[in-house]
């Protein structure tokens, strides 16, 4: 399930050949996409709750109260408390740390790596070019999630290996899509110029060329981002994710996995469930919007 | 033509030798003695601990890690994929119990995608910006938006326990003769829950084929030749749509095997996911490499003959 | 194109029916995946030692549930049950909910888990078993006899006991078992329980070619001797589910140091003595049993029991469905199952404690005040009270039981955050002194108090940090190479004889060697449970254990939690069904079992 960072790697493939720089009238087309901007905003609130929340309201994700066992929502707990009488808002504001910045480091990490090494491999081509996207299609063949969580049972979950699992994993898509680009861009008038006045290659390389492939890279983040969510969601499932009794809406929702819970304590599952589908979608609805705003011409290559 | 399959097939090779050097990274890095996990544990307890000695010399066992890899290959290649370290059992039969469930599963559950995900990627397209594209994209989303093994108890809970229409977990009524239909009722949960979530890709994929192709010369050429507009979109822009959804299934299938492991886990599915869960937390490193092995192999032949297939049938497509 | 669409999709049914057919059981294509190692095994055939007469039941190796029925078809009654299995009366059938996934052997030397031990109590025949109270009960020994020193006992074996192949089982093939058991050569994790055997140490290094103490004056009788005298004996032969009897005349040309290799151990035990035989293995699915024809005993009612793999949540709602007959019931779930219609839930006292092993080789455990200090930290009542809703007793001392061992006077480490800190503060506790709880993964209810541990280990100044291990790094860090600082935990059978607590807290009995995972020495201590165990007279051997409670209690080499409850549910149609204390030993009826 957690796999289902899919459709961050078919948009990849919908790669347009060519993009030009970001073009005045983005914004209005990504205006247009009503869903975008709905999930645009509901990012921002999250963010914000995630960030402001804990230093306006004194919540305390971790304090334990064995009076208040399951309790269902009071005044004193809006979402109710869970299995350790924690308090469930706080947990879901903790936790929307946790997952959020899973999702933005872990996909930090991918996007970094791979826009170098597609951009060594498009710009240098030839033995280059092969081993990297070699190494590309090797690390693309194996399932990802089986592999994920080989390493994590290996090197023992927390936070950071979570991250650093799936960043490490996680480049070749990306790498692919900043190859692709670089192959078409690198005998542009504005790469030959800069070469042709004498600037060295790693110059060209980020100073000229990636400006101009960063459009799609960003799209790409951002359905990756709601990838790396549920993969971390899916890694608790397993034991393997976020270490308690810090909290994440991933191992929040797993501690949730019991029809007792499913049937009568809805306060224990809604609330993280929501807000991993609420984050999902609004990633990949902003997406969405990205991609439709920053090539207007739904331009498909076939990608081979 | 047949030099671009050629081709296709000579990237193919290094990626898969690539495979496999990673696999034997893993093996000859994990605790235990890859030696004796490639013998057979049957032959050892007949034949003592001298015929041990003398296999792995005449094995080649004995020798540096370059050596062993290619021998290690060689028997891989024969289908010895060793022995599991937990029940010592040979890693290919574990595997092979396995792969046929996992692959009805999976089959099931692309199945449910592309009957699910085409249609309406078609419509929303054409119907652009309608209540209808909204809908259908906000509907699609939303399954792969909700972790599966949560979706999975939820769909048991409603579909065995309350409506109590479908059975609960499993592959078969346990102790019944087996028959068709008892599997197809079993099979129906866990592919629909695996299945909707790999729809949402199908549905965005066929979406922006479709509105490609629309946008096309053709296209617009059939209209103006005043034919109707169902005709226009099912003869001639949806058949040119749907040429690169034969790449689609085969991008699909990582994406599945990982999926799978998860939904096999909550519907009690003997497949390789169950497999792959149980050998990892026993640490049974050659079952898992085993594991690893097969779905790489498995993820680059698919890729390898959708790219074939996709030439055969796009006419588009240069081969130079 | 649309016809090629058309064929795409044709394609695709296609194959799925190819597998729909390649999981029936009877079909071609698991066998043609299992090719390969069928090859391997070609050569094999030759050199079995296994007589013809073994073969029939070794049919349980073919992945078809059918051809397990072939060698049945000599049984004309039980046809009449196959083709449905709701039908009623005597020759049903049971499915039983199964703990494990992953099973290691079904051979008793090499099983680790408490699961593979119920498949093997069932289809082995052990000299005695273990009753629901965890008291020995004869089965293949019809009686015994101790010698007033506790140092000799001998077995009388039933007559005419044979194997599921017919062969007679005598006592030859308990020599055999036990030889095997202790042989080093082998690894059986029975080594160490038999070990205090006469001569036991030499046979296991191959100094002798017998074990002095082990021998058959006739057939049907079994003699042990002792190096030093041990009451608890019949316990250590009857834990674990018994040590099952192999048969000799399957495995004798077997190298020792081979029978971990063995089929008998790798695939499936096909000769056995129990009141059933292991009919059928299919990994990740189910284990089938079927009714033992040659079983000594009266003949079981039900035919064949299932014992079904699957994750607890799903298990559950199988239980709901009537899908299974028998689940154990987390905690956290009893309330919903107890509402079920025609489900029964049974509470019982279990012999287990749940605990927090303390590493005493940690410097700064080393206190005995830092140990109290987590005692008094810990609101254990608070947390049996809700998150265990009231189905555990509070535990002081690892000497719970038996009964008449009685309730000894000592520190009851109620709640006390205040003195917890004061203690601390008396042995100069370092408050930056990181300390990690492992905790194994998988149990919600474990997560849920593990968390108020941590939290409540804070608030009095320890820096406590949970870190969730799977079981092969518990295996690892616990047990093979020792390396953590606390480690929550519950199991064992502490309730069932006083002396069973030596195996944690001996001082000889280090881990990886031995049972103790805290590293706990105290001389004194040790020379209190040498002489309990030496020791036959029980209100002698009362005050001795009285003794030891009190020692433990007061230097807390773990932090006692509570024993919890067995909670089983089992669905109204399973009859027979005794809850026995020890949750692994929910099998210690079986035979009487049967299905309306």
């Amino acid at each position: 399930m957690a796999e289902t960072a899919a459709p961050g790697r078919l948009t990849l493939r919908a790669v347009p050949t060519a993009i030009p720089r970001a073009r005045p009238g983005v914004w209005s087309r990504f205006r247009r996409h009503r869903l975008a901007l709905v999930g645009a905003g509901i990012l921002v609130v999250l963010v914000l709750v995630a960030a402001l929340a804990p230093l306006v309201f004194s919540l305390d994700p971790y304090k334990v109260d064995l009076r208040a066992y399951r309790k269902p929502p009071t005044p004193e707990h809006l979402l109710g408390t869970d299995a350790s009488g924690r308090d469930v808002l706080a947990r879901l504001i903790f936790g929307a740390r946790v997952s959020l910045s899973v999702g933005v480091v872990a996909v930090s990490i991918y996007t970094l790596l791979g826009v170098v090494l597609g951009a060594i491999a498009g710009y240098r081509g030839g033995t280059v070019d092969n081993v990297i996207m070699r190494l590309a299609d090797i690390f693309l063949a194996f399932p990802r999630l089986i592999i994920i969580i080989t390493l994590a049972s290996l090197v023992g979950p927390s936070i950071y290996n979570v991250m650093l699992i799936i960043g490490l994993l996680g480049w070749p898509p990306i790498a692919r899509i900043v190859r692709g680009m670089f192959l078409s861009l690198r005998e542009r008038e504005f790469v030959v110029g800069a070469r042709v006045s004498g600037a060295r290659d790693t110059r060209i390389m980020f100073r000229h060329i990636v400006p101009n492939v960063l459009a799609p890279v960003i799209v790409a983040a951002t359905f990756g981002m709601a990838g790396a969510i549920l993969l971390e969601a899916g890694l608790s499932f397993l034991g393997l994710g976020v270490q308690p009794p810090m909290a994440s809406w991933g191992n929040m929702l797993n501690a949730a996995q019991s029809l007792t819970i499913l049937e009568g304590m809805p306060w224990l599952w809604l609330p993280p469930g929501v807000m991993i589908a609420i984050t999902v979608l609004s990633l990949n609805f902003v997406g969405d919007g990205l991609r439709d705003a920053l090539d207007p011409y739904q331009t498909m290559s076939s990608e081979k | 033509m047949l030099v671009y399959i050629l081709r296709r097939l000579l990237i193919a090779i290094p990626v898969l030798i690539g495979v496999t050097i990673v696999t034997y990274g893993f093996i000859s890095m994990a605790p235990g003695d890859p030696v004796t996990a490639l013998l057979d544990p049957e032959q050892m307890s007949t034949l003592g601990p001298d015929w041990v000695e003398q296999q792995k010399a005449a094995l080649g066992l004995d020798k540096p890690v370059p050596v062993r890899y290619v021998l290690w290959l060689g028997e891989a290649a024969r289908g010895n994929l060793g022995y599991s370290a937990v029940d010592r059992r040979p890693v290919a039969q574990k595997l092979g119990e396995r792969i046929g469930p996992t692959l009805r599963l999976m089959i099931a559950a692309l199945l449910i995608a592309l009957l699910v995900g085409i249609p309406i990627g078609i419509l929303s397209a054409v119907k652009q910006y309608s209540w209808l594209d909204y809908v259908s994209n906000l509907a699609g989303l939303a399954m792969i938006s909700i972790p599966g093994f949560f979706l999975g108890l939820a769909a048991i809970y409603l579909f065995a326990l309350k409506l109590q229409i479908l059975p609960t977990a499993g592959m078969a009524t346990i102790g019944e003769p087996p028959s068709l239909w008892d599997q197809f009722r079993h099979l129906l949960l866990p592919a629909f829950v695996l299945g909707l979530a790999e729809a949402a890709p199908l549905i965005r994929y066929a979406r922006s084929s479709m509105l490609e192709v629309i946008h096309q010369e053709y296209v617009r050429v059939a209209r103006a030749k005043g034919l109707s507009e169902w005709t226009v979109l099912l003869v001639h822009a949806l058949r040119n749509a749907l040429i690169p959804l034969i790449t689609i299934i085969a991008l699909q299938l990582p994406t599945l095997v990982g999926g799978a492991v998860i939904i096999e886990q909550i519907f009690a599915w003997p497949g390789m996911g169950t497999l792959a869960i149980s050998a990892i937390f026993g640490r049974d490193y050659p079952t898992i490499m085993a594991i690893n092995l097969i779905s790489a192999v498995m993820i680059i032949l698919s890729s390898l003959i959708a790219d074939v297939m996709y030439a055969v049938v796009d006419p588009r497509v240069h081969y130079n | 194109m649309t016809k090629r669409v058309v064929y795409l999709i044709l394609l695709a049914l296609f194959t799925f029916a190819a597998t729909q057919c390649a999981s029936q059981p009877a079909a071609p294509a698991p066998a043609a995946t299992q090719a390969p190692a069928a090859k391997q095994e070609a050569p094999k055939a030759t050199e079995a030692p296994k007589p013809a007469a073994t073969q029939p039941p070794a049919a349980t190796q073919a992945p078809a549930a059918k051809a397990t029925e072939a060698p049945k078809a000599t049984e004309a009654p039980k046809a009449t049950e196959a083709p449905k299995a709701a039908a009623p009366a005597a020759g049903g059938t049971l499915n039983i909910h199964w703990r494990t996934d992953n099973p290691v052997s079904f051979n008793p030397l090499f099983s680790t888990s408490g699961s593979e031990q119920q498949v093997e109590r069932l289809i082995f025949g052990a000299l005695l078993k273990m009753s629901d109270k965890l008291e020995p009960i004869p089965d293949l020994a019809e009686k015994w006899d101790i010698a007033p020193d506790a140092k000799t006992y001998t077995f009388t074996l039933r007559k005419n006991v044979k194997f599921s192949d017919g062969q007679p089982l005598t006592a030859d093939d308990v020599i055999f078992t036990f030889e095997r058991a202790i042989d080093k050569r082998v690894g059986s994790i029975w080594a160490g329980r038999l070990g205090g055997i006469e001569g036991a140490a030499e046979y296991a290094d191959q100094k002798a070619d017998k074990i002095s103490g082990l021998e058959a004056p006739d057939p049907n009788t079994v003699r042990v001797k002792l190096a030093k005298p041990d009451a608890a004996f019949l316990t250590t032969i009857g834990n674990f589910s018994g040590l099952g009897i192999l048969p000799k005349h399957v495995l004798k040309d077997v190298a020792p140091d081979q029978l971990k290799n063995h089929r008998f151990s790798t695939q499936a035990p096909n000769v056995s003595a129990g009141a059933y035989i292991l009919a059928n293995y299919q990994p990740g699915q189910y284990v089938e049993l079927r009714r033992n024809d040659n079983y000594f005993g009266a003949k079981p009612s039900v035919e064949r029991i299932f014992l079904k793999i699957m994750a607890s949540d799903t298990a559950l709602a199988q239980l709901q469905t009537g899908e299974v007959d028998f689940v154990k019931v987390p905690v956290s779930e009893l309330d919903r199952v107890k509402r079920i219609p025609n489900v029964t839930v049974h509470s019982v006292n279990s012999p287990s404690i749940s605990q927090i092993a303390v590493y005493n080789e940690r410097p700064f455990f080393k206190d005995k005040r830092v140990r109290q200090a987590i005692m008094f930290a810990i609101d254990r009542k608070g947390i049996v009270d809700s998150i265990l809703g009231g189905q555990a007793a509070l535990v002081n001392s690892p000497v719970i039981g038996p009964e008449w061992m009685g309730q000894p006077e000592f520190e009851k480490y109620d709640f006390n955050p205040a003195k917890a800190k004061e203690l601390l503060k008396a042995a100069n506790w370092d408050p930056n002194q990181k300390v990690e709880m492992m905790v194994a993964t998988g149990d919600k209810v474990q997560d849920a108090y593990g968390a108020v541990i941590q939290q409540q280990l804070n608030d009095v100044g320890m820096k406590v940090e949970i870190r969730q291990v799977d079981s092969a790094e518990v295996n690892r860090r616990y047990i093979q190479t020792p390396d953590y600082d606390l480690f929550l935990f519950g199991g064992g059978v502490y309730r069932a004889e006083p002396s069973i607590s030596a195996t944690y807290y001996l001082s000889s009995n280090f881990t990886p060697r031995g049972g103790n995972g805290t590293h706990y020495s105290n001389p004194q201590l040790d020379q209190l449970f040498a002489d309990g165990v030496a020791t036959a007279d029980r209100a002698k051997r009362k005050d001795i254990y009285t003794q030891i409670a009190k020692t433990v209690n007061d230097d807390v080499p773990t932090t006692f939690l509570w024993s919890p409850n067995s909670i089983y549910a089992v669905t109204n149609r399973f009859k027979g069904f005794k809850p026995p204390a020890y949750i692994d030993n929910f099998v210690w009826n079986a035979e009487e079992w049967g299905v309306q």
